[in-house]
């Protein structure tokens, strides 16, 4: 009776706690959301780039972004969609097979997807896409973006290499905030 | 045999129907960040979510992951505890160095239709069908995530896989970048400490090295007494990831460890005084090297093949036991209209010694066993990937009782973005281990000139193995749904097995042994493939993370035997709880401070036991665990640890033989952790 009567004291004054607490603070935290800060910064970084004309089928063609991720993911990029890129509309796609990847501008790979990469590689086939991901030895692996964490803040690295390979120009305004630039070009000169 | 979960790609398209999902609901109100410059973004702080998986909820299977996360907010030590808050496992602790850990009922020591991979490699031991949990003993903080999925794994894992499968992942290399010092002391956990370290070794190849060590405490007997049950462990091992190119991914990975464990040791022996308590000092020792390569063609087929060696060396004052496994698996997948296909081939080889310390186990000194095995599934896409069929087989061959066959059908329907339902039909068996086949293990002497006993000779009750032994079967019908929301998630698995062939022992004619040193009446308890079960069982997992800061865990299990009860002889049982709960959350009010809490009632519960066959009844029993941390800074943070508050003693499980039954302490412990 007595393990009984400590079983419930738990459950209800945790419930308790938690009706009393949970409430008012929705908002803020939502202000601290990984995803939706790099969600935000994925927006930027299209701003900043530059796809050949051939990336895109027709004028009208939207922005698409291609995003293999979780919920949290999906829920945090679909706070850019109907925003525009040089006049293009973003369209964003949820993706799950590697295969799936056609016809797009932009790729956001999470970090529990990796395992797809390789395979995600070769279904892109050269196409123009910028290629964002979230995970140690990314750039090394033919990515061309990669965010990571420093003291709780996101950082990113960019392989120029790779990025220049698909004829996409990415701004020295990116450039210059990058903790690491891989350019093999520039070692040459 | 080998991991398929581990081998990514594959692991997911094997079990899972997975497939492009619509985009989610529509954009949300605040556009806050997207307006700020990239500087700007660049100087928020911001807290990760979680980050399992998606794919897992697509699986048409009950699965459960423990994620890194998971395990540091528990303060748990090692692998076993970490596994109690999943629905349908029931993790009893034995004592200070053993575990009891089963999916879905028939627990024990060696409990033995539940098969466990690290990494792809089973620690499944084939000479007493058991995992010996404290010798898996990872560096928490490089776990990944532990996959559970219960019921038959066997179509893509093979035999053993009756009732569950345990993947216990390591990070990849690359994650594990920085170095980590971990120490900490405690009543129990005495002393520990681990320390590790990576770096890129070239382009595109990263490396870890770790050690670990530990020394813990005794528990006690009901009796008070000490129970002379501490322990010391020391383990090394490294991890090696290579992507050369972007179609070629190599692993190579190993460890090697040494464990010192003291126990009291109860067994029969043939002269007087006939029962033998003696106080044991055994070691467990061992080492494995696994290397993986995946070699995707194009984003539609990729193979891969996988090797690994693995040694295991036990000795204790029953037995010595050496076990030298060897295992290959090739693995291809690829995708053709509607149709995802993985088949594969492996060759799993071990020799295993034995040598008696005591009378009281006799068996051929090695024994070299061989598996063939072959599988194939294909996952059709039915209905714009709304409605997926998934089918497939393994057909192994093992030594004991040759080929065997294990099918498996899975539908899952995709009802709405967040329900899924899935159902699934499936047979697995749980092939015979050494013991069962040609041990003779003495359980128990009845003294000569005793009641029971009057003749001159004494009388010893031998466990007999038997080559006619065979595969014990599961015909397993399952049913699932789940529910998935950023904030709250709900998964619920219901289940009907029927088990055939169920291995029992029992009494054969007394055989006079002349010719013994000393002559004896052997009374043999010979295995035999007699007993049918039938249970069912619910399990229900309950997420809800109301805000970043806290988060609630809810996990229920409900297992009945459904046994027709003829009333001629003992009911066969199934060794575990019909009730098991578990609540916990999670509270971050400022970040650098986090407070976990869980609190678990386990229904009372049979243990086996060799020398009562009706089982030991453990108690029902309740208690809590809390941890509160402290970060520091970015590099440090402190953590304590209480377990099992509630009562000063309780007993958890008993082993089958050996070993007496040992009460398990609140114990408390402090611990620092530094990244450097």
């Amino acid at each position: 009776m007595l393990r009984l009567s400590a079983f419930f004291t738990f459950t209800v004054a945790s419930l308790v706690l938690a009706v009393l607490v949970c409430t008012p603070v929705q908002a803020a935290e939502k202000a601290q959301s990984e995803y939706f800060v790099k969600a935000a910064l994925v927006y930027n970084f299209a701003r900043f780039t530059e796809w050949p004309h051939e990336a895109f089928a027709t004028d009208q063609t939207t922005f698409r972004i291609a995003v293999y991720g979780d919920e949290n993911l999906t829920k945090a990029f679909a706070e850019i969609e109907g925003r525009a890129i040089a006049d293009r509309k973003i369209e964003i796609v949820h993706l799950e097979q590697p295969q799936d990847v056609v016809d797009f501008q932009l790729l956001f790979l999470a970090n529990t997807e990796r395992g797809k990469w390789p395979q995600i590689l070769a279904a892109l086939n050269g196409d123009a896409v910028l290629t964002i991901g979230e995970m140690n030895g990314f750039l090394e692996a033919g990515g061309m973006m990669n965010l990571h964490m420093v003291e709780k803040k996101i950082r990113f690295q960019v392989n120029l290499d790779h990025a220049r390979d698909k004829k996409l120009t990415i701004s020295s305004r990116i450039l210059k905030l990058a903790t690491e630039v891989v350019d093999t070009v520039e070692v040459k000169h | 045999m080998a991991g398929k979960l581990v081998l990514p790609g594959f692991a997911l398209l094997a079990l899972v129907c997975a497939s492009a999902c619509p985009g989610l609901a529509q954009a949300g109100s605040d556009d806050d960040f997207l307006d700020l410059s990239l500087e700007a973004l660049m100087e928020i702080e911001v807290t990760s979510v979680s980050k399992q998986s998606q794919a897992l909820h697509e699986a048409a299977a009950a699965i459960f992951v423990v994620t890194n996360e998971d395990m540091v907010q528990q303060g748990v030590t090692n692998v076993a505890d970490a596994l109690r808050r999943v629905p349908g496992l029931h993790v009893g602790r034995i004592d200070s160095n053993k575990w009891a850990v089963t999916s879905r009922g028939f627990n024990g020591r060696f409990s033995n239709k539940l098969l466990v991979l690290v990494d792809g490699r089973s620690v499944y031991t084939s000479a007493f069908s058991g995992v010996y949990w404290e010798v898996q003993d990872l560096m928490i903080e490089d776990i990944d995530r532990i996959e559970i999925i219960r019921g038959p794994g066997s179509t893509l894992w093979g035999a053993n896989a009756v009732n569950g499968v345990i993947n216990i992942i390591t990070k990849h290399a690359a994650d594990t970048q920085d170095g980590l010092l971990v120490a900490g002391a405690g009543n129990i956990e005495k002393t520990f400490g681990s320390v590790r370290w990576g770096t890129e070794l070239s382009e595109g190849t990263f490396a870890r090295v770790y050690g670990k060590a530990f020394a813990r405490g005794e528990f006690t007997f009901p009796s008070g007494e000490d129970a002379g049950d501490d322990w010391t462990a020391y383990r090394a091992g490294f991890r090696l990831d290579s992507q050369h190119t972007a179609s070629d991914a190599h692993t190579l990975q190993g460890d090697i460890y040494q464990t010192k464990f003291n126990q009291k040791t109860g067994f029969a022996q043939l002269t007087p005084p006939y029962a033998l308590n003696i106080e044991d000092e055994g070691t467990a020792s061992g080492g494995n090297l696994l290397g993986r390569w995946v070699h995707t063609v194009s984003s539609s087929s990729a193979y891969s093949a996988q090797v690994y060696f693995d040694r295991a060396v036990r000795d204790e004052s029953v037995a010595y036991q050496a076990e030298n496994q060897m295992d290959y698996d090739f693995q291809h997948y690829f995708a053709a209209h509607r149709q995802k296909i993985v088949w594969g081939l492996g060759y799993h080889y071990s020799s295993n010694d034995l040598a008696h310390r005591s009378a009281s186990i006799q068996a051929r000194e090695n024994r070299a066993l061989m598996l063939f095995s072959a599988f194939f599934q294909d996952e059709i896409s039915l209905r714009e990937d709304r409605l997926n069929l998934t089918l497939g087989s393994k057909i192994e061959h093992n030594d004991f009782t040759g080929v065997e066959i294990q099918p498996s059908a899975r539908l899952m329907w995709r009802a709405h973005d967040a329900h899924r339902l899935w159902t699934a039909v499936s047979r697995a068996v749980r092939t015979p281990m050494r013991a069962e086949d040609e041990f003779e293990v003495l359980l128990a002497v009845v003294p000569p000139g005793s009641p029971t006993n009057p003749g001159p000779i004494p009388v010893g009750v031998v466990l007999q193995g038997t080559e006619d032994i065979e595969a014990e079967e599961v015909l397993a019908y399952e049913l699932g749904y789940r529910f998935v929301q950023p904030l709250v998630s709900a998964d619920v698995a219901i289940f009907y097995n029927d088990y055939s062939n169920l291995t029992t022992i029992e009494p054969g004619e007394l055989d006079v042994r002349y010719l013994a040193d000393p002559p004896y009446v052997a009374q043999p308890m010979i295995f035999e493939n007699s007993d049918q079960v039938s249970d069912y069982g619910l399990e229900l997992a309950l997420a809800w993370k109301p805000s970043n800061w806290m988060d609630w865990d809810l996990a229920y299990t409900y297992l009945k035997n459904d046994t027709d009860d003829t009333g001629e002889g003992p009911r066969t049982e199934i060794f575990s709880p019909e009730h098991l709960l578990s609540v916990s959350f999670g509270l971050r009010p400022i970040s650098a401070v986090e407070f976990n809490a869980g609190l678990r009632h386990v229904d009372e519960s049979l243990a086996r036991s060799s020398v009562d066959l009706d089982g030991v009844l453990i108690p029902s029993y309740t208690t809590v665990d809390v941890r509160l941390a402290w970060q520091m800074n970015e590099d440090l943070e402190l953590s304590v640890v209480g377990q099992n508050l509630l009562e000063e003693n309780h007993l958890e499980y008993t082993s089958e033989s050996f070993t007496f039954a040992t009460e398990v302490p609140r114990s408390f412990y402090g611990k620092v952790k530094w990244t450097f």
